[in-house]
C-alpha cells in the first residue's frame, strides 16, 4: 500500500536530494516514473492502434483507378469534415450525417481523378457512381463496420499487467431528432490533434505561450494558424469533459468519488480555469496591440482574435459544465438507486446469449425466458378504436396523391401478405397473375383453385389473389376472360392460405363446347 | 397550480412517447423536454400523473425521444397483448422469436461497454444468421454426436439447426417465413415497426442501427430483467436435469 502515491507526492519526492533518499523513497520516486512510463505508453499504442484503420483503407485499393488514390489524405480529410461540422460550443453535436459524409469523400475523390487525369496516369475519370461506391466504403473503414474489421482492440496495459479493451473506430453515428449523424470519437479527435502524451491543459497553455510569442514578434499568420489548432483542441477538451459527464452520467455508481471522479474533476475544472486565464491574456495582448500595428497587418490580428475569443467562449460554457459535474454525480447517485449503481449492466452476448443458447435444455424453461426477452421490447401502443364506422370513413376519405404512394422504406414481402386488404395490385402483379392464367388454361384448361396452387407456394401472394378476383370477375360479368378464355362456375369451393371463394373452370373458347 | 398549458404539453409527451415515429419538429421537442425537466408550471408532475393513470411510466424524457413503460403491477389499455407481439400462437413462434431477438441484441451490443454509450450500433440479418448458425454448429460439434441426430443439445441449437437451410420466395428473392432467416428478418420488423431500430440499407439481408429507444429500455431495466431470467431459465433446467438424472439412477 505504501507504494502508491499521488502524483504530488512524486514532485515531493523528487524535491529531496539523492544523498538523503532512502531506499524506500527511490523505489517509490521509481515506481511513480514507471506508472508515467506505462501512462505514456498506453497512450501511444492506443494512436497506433486507432491509427492503423486509415493504414487499412489501402487495402481496398485493389484495381485501378482506384489504386492510384492516396488512402491516406483521403482518410484524414474525411475525420477533417467531421472534425470540422462538430460545433465549436456543442462540441457533442456534428451537423454531417453519414450520407453528406460519404459525398464529400466522393468530392475529394473525385479532385484526385481529374488531378490523375490530367496527369496521363488514367485514361479516364471513373463514374461517379463508382466513385461514390469507394466513398461509402472509406467511411465505412473509418466508422469501423463490423464488415470492415474489428472495432474492438485488446490492448496490454503494462501499469496494471492486464489487456484491456480499446475501441479504435475513427468515426461514430448517432441520432439526432430522428435522423443519423455521423462525429468524431474521442480516440479519433486525441489521433487527429497530435496528442500523445502531455495532457490537454498543458497542451493548450504551451499553445498559448507560443501564440504570444509570435504576436510579439508580429508574426501574425503563424499565430492564426496556432490559433487555429488551439481551437481545434478546445474542441478535444470538450469532449474528454463530457466523456467525464457520460461517464458519470451513465453508471455514477460506479465510480468512487474520492479516488475516481473528485480527481478527474478537479483536474478538469483547473485546466479549463488555465485555458480561459490564457485566453484572456492573449484577448489582451492582441487589444492593446492593435492600435500600433500597422494596417495591413490589422485584418489578420482581427482574425487571431476572433479565433481566440470563439475559444474563450467555448471555455466559459465548459467551465459551467465542470462546475455542475459535483452536483450532477450527487443526483445521479440519488437518481439511480442502489440497483443500478451497484450492479454493472449484464453483457448481451455473455449473460444473455451463451447461457440462453448453451444452457437452457429444458424447453420449458427456455420458452418462459423467450416470453421475458420478448416482452421487453413491448412497447406501449395508442389502443385501437374499435369503431366500424370511424373505420370505414378514414378508409373512404379522399388521399391526396402524395400520400397514395407508399413510401415506408420496408416495403417488403412479409409486410404485403399481411396487410393486403389495402394494398394495390401494380401492373407488374397483374401481368404476372394474367400470364399465369393463360398459361395454365391453353395447355388444356383449368381451375381457379389450381392456379392458387401454382401461385401461392412460389409467394406469389398477391398475384394469386389478383387470378381469384380477376376469375370470379370475369364469371359474374360476361362469363369470359381476357377475350379468349371461357369462364364456368364448378359448384365447388377452393380455399387457400389469404383467400377463399367458389372455384372456376378456366379454357380456351370454344374447348368448352368440345367437351360437352 | 398547474397550467392549462402544462397539462397540454404533458399530454403532448406522452402522445410523443406512444407514436415515437410521427416524428416532431426538434425545436417542440427541446421545449417538451425542458419543461418536462423543469418542471415548469407543473408539466412533469401532470405528465406523470396522467401517465400513471392510464397505467403508463415515463422511463425517459430526452431530446431523443420518450420512452415509456408499462406501471408495474397495473393494467394499461396502452400495452400491447401477447398475440400483438408474436402474431403466431404457439409455443415454437414465441421461442423463435425470443431466440432470434437474444441473437439480435448479442450482436448489435457485442461489448458490455456499448450499452452504456449513445453512439448508434449497427447489425445485420446476415450477421445474425451467422451466428446463430456457428453457435449451433459449435455446440453440435462438441457434443460429439452425429450432427442429424441432435441428441444433447439445447433447445435452442436444436430450432435453429432444424430451420437453418435457405428457401427463398421467387419473387424479390426474400426468406421464406419458415426458415431461420424469414424469422430474423421479422423480428427485425418488430424493431423497426415500433422505433427501437432504423432500417439503413439491404446490405447484408437488411442493415439496421439501433435507436436510442432501445438503448434506454435495456439501461433502464430490460437489461436485467433479461439477464435475470436466463438465469432462472438455467438453474430450472438444471434442477430438472439433475431431478431426471436422480430418477434413473
Amino acid at each position: 500500500m505504501q507504494n502508491i502515491q499521488t502524483f504530488f507526492d512524486f514532485d515531493a519526492v523528487s524535491g529531496t536530494s539523492a544523498e538523503l533518499a532512502t531506499e524506500e523513497e527511490i523505489s517509490v520516486v521509481r515506481d511513480e516514473f514507471d506508472r508515467l512510463e506505462a501512462a505514456a505508453l498506453r497512450n501511444r499504442s492506443q494512436t497506433v492502434a486507432t491509427l492503423s484503420t486509415i493504414s487499412s483503407i489501402v487495402a481496398q485499393s485493389s484495381s485501378p483507378p482506384f489504386s492510384f488514390i492516396d488512402p491516406h489524405t483521403t482518410g484524414l480529410m474525411a475525420i477533417g469534415h467531421a472534425i470540422d461540422s462538430l460545433r465549436l460550443l456543442d462540441i457533442e453535436t456534428s451537423d454531417l450525417t453519414v450520407r453528406g459524409l460519404e459525398a464529400r469523400v466522393a468530392a475529394d475523390l473525385s479532385r484526385q481523378f481529374v488531378a490523375l487525369a490530367a496527369t496521363g496516369v488514367i485514361a479516364e475519370i471513373p463514374d461517379s457512381e463508382d466513385v461514390a461506391t469507394w466513398g461509402k466504403n472509406v467511411v465505412d473503414k473509418l466508422l469501423c463496420r463490423k464488415e470492415h474489421g474489428s472495432q474492438i482492440d485488446s490492448l496490454f496495459d503494462m501499469e496494471n499487467n492486464r489487456f484491456y479493451e480499446f475501441s479504435h473506430a475513427l468515426l461514430e453515428e448517432y441520432t439526432r431528432s430522428g435522423a443519423i449523424y455521423v462525429r468524431p470519437t474521442a480516440a479519433c479527435l486525441t489521433l487527429y490533434l497530435g496528442t500523445l502524451t502531455q495532457g490537454i491543459g498543458d497542451i493548450q497553455t504551451a499553445l498559448a505561450a507560443v501564440i504570444q510569442r509570435q504576436i510579439a514578434r508580429g508574426e501574425y499568420h503563424a499565430a492564426l494558424q496556432t490559433a487555429h489548432e488551439h481551437q481545434r483542441i478546445t474542441r478535444q477538451h470538450g469532449e474528454k469533459i463530457r466523456t467525464l459527464r457520460r461517464k458519470i452520467l451513465a453508471n455514477a455508481g460506479r465510480y468512487s468519488w474520492g479516488s475516481s471522479v473528485l480527481p478527474e474533476i478537479q483536474i478538469a475544472q483547473r485546466d479549463v480555469e488555465d485555458a480561459i486565464s490564457a485566453d484572456t491574456a492573449l484577448e489582451e495582448l492582441l487589444d492593446s496591440s492593435m492600435d500600433t500595428l500597422p494596417k495591413e497587418k490589422r485584418p489578420l490580428a482581427q482574425r487571431v482574435l476572433l479565433v481566440i475569443k470563439s475559444c474563450r467562449n467555448a471555455y466559459r460554457e465548459l467551465q459551467t459544465l465542470a462546475m455542475e459535474l459535483p452536483r450532477l454525480y450527487s443526483s445521479c447517485i440519488a437518481s439511480q438507486g442502489f440497483a443500478s449503481s451497484h450492479i454493472p449492466l449484464p453483457s448481451m452476448h455473455n449473460d444473455v446469449f451463451i447461457p440462453l443458447f448453451n444452457e437452457v435444455f429444458e424447453p420449458k424453461a427456455l420458452l418462459a425466458a423467450c416470453d421475458i426477452v420478448n416482452a421487453v421490447f413491448a412497447t406501449p401502443r395508442p389502443a385501437l378504436l374499435h369503431d366500424v364506422i370511424a373505420v370505414t370513413e378514414l378508409l373512404l376519405k379522399p388521399v391526396s396523391s402524395s400520400e397514395m404512394i407508399d413510401t415506408s422504406p420496408d416495403g417488403d414481402e412479409m409486410l404485403d401478405e399481411e396487410d393486403l386488404a389495402l394494398s394495390i395490385f401494380d401492373a407488374i402483379t397483374i401481368d404476372k397473375a394474367r400470364k399465369t392464367i393463360a398459361l395454365m388454361a391453353d395447355a388444356g384448361g383449368t381451375r381457379l383453385s389450381d392456379i392458387m396452387k401454382a401461385l401461392e407456394p412460389e409467394g406469389f401472394t398477391e398475384e394469386s389473389v389478383a387470378a381469384a378476383i380477376m376469375i370470379s370477375a370475369a364469371w359474374a360479368h360476361n362469363r369470359n376472360h381476357d377475350g379468349r378464355y371461357a369462364v364456368s362456375r364448378t359448384y365447388r369451393r377452393f380455399a387457400s392460405q389469404v383467400c377463399s371463394g367458389d372455384d372456376y373452370l378456366v379454357e380456351l373458347k370454344g374447348a368448352e363446347n368440345d367437351q360437352r | 397550480m398547474i397550467s392549462v398549458d402544462a397539462v397540454d404539453m404533458a399530454a403532448e409527451i406522452i402522445e410523443y412517447g406512444l407514436s415515437p415515429r410521427k416524428g416532431q419538429s426538434s425545436r417542440r421537442v427541446l421545449q417538451l423536454v425542458a419543461a418536462y425537466l423543469a418542471n415548469t408550471d407543473g408539466t412533469r408532475t401532470a405528465a406523470q400523473t396522467m401517465a400513471k393513470r392510464f397505467g403508463l411510466s415515463i422511463t425517459s424524457v430526452t431530446e431523443e425521444g420518450v420512452v415509456l413503460s408499462k406501471e408495474p403491477e397495473h393494467d394499461s389499455i396502452f400495452m400491447p397483448k401477447r398475440d400483438d407481439v408474436v402474431k403466431e400462437p404457439g409455443t415454437e413462434a414465441r421461442l423463435l422469436r425470443g431466440i432470434c431477438n437474444a441473437a439480435i441484441l448479442a450482436c448489435a451490443y457485442q461489448r458490455q461497454q456499448a450499452l452504456y454509450s449513445d453512439s448508434v450500433q449497427t447489425v445485420t440479418s446476415e450477421e445474425v444468421y451467422e451466428f446463430l448458425v456457428e453457435a449451433a454448429a459449435k455446440m453440435t460439434l462438441e457434443n460429439g454426436e452425429a450432427p442429424a441426430s441432435l441428441k444433447g443439445i439445447t433447445e435452442a441449437a436444436r430450432i435453429v439447426e432444424r430451420m437453418k437451410a435457405d428457401s427463398f420466395s421467387e419473387k424479390g428473392g426474400k426468406p421464406r417465413k419458415q426458415t431461420l432467416r424469414g424469422q430474423i428478418d421479422i423480428a427485425f420488423k418488430y424493431f423497426t415497426d415500433h422505433g427501437l431500430m432504423l432500417k439503413d440499407s439491404e446490405d447484408a439481408g437488411g442493415t439496421y442501427k439501433t435507436l436510442p429507444e432501445l438503448r434506454v429500455r435495456l439501461q433502464t431495466e430490460g437489461a436485467q430483467e433479461i439477464a435475470y431470467a436466463v438465469l432462472s431459465a438455467v438453474k430450472a433446467s438444471s434442477v430438472d436435469a439433475a431431478m431426471k438424472e436422480a430418477m434413473n439412477g
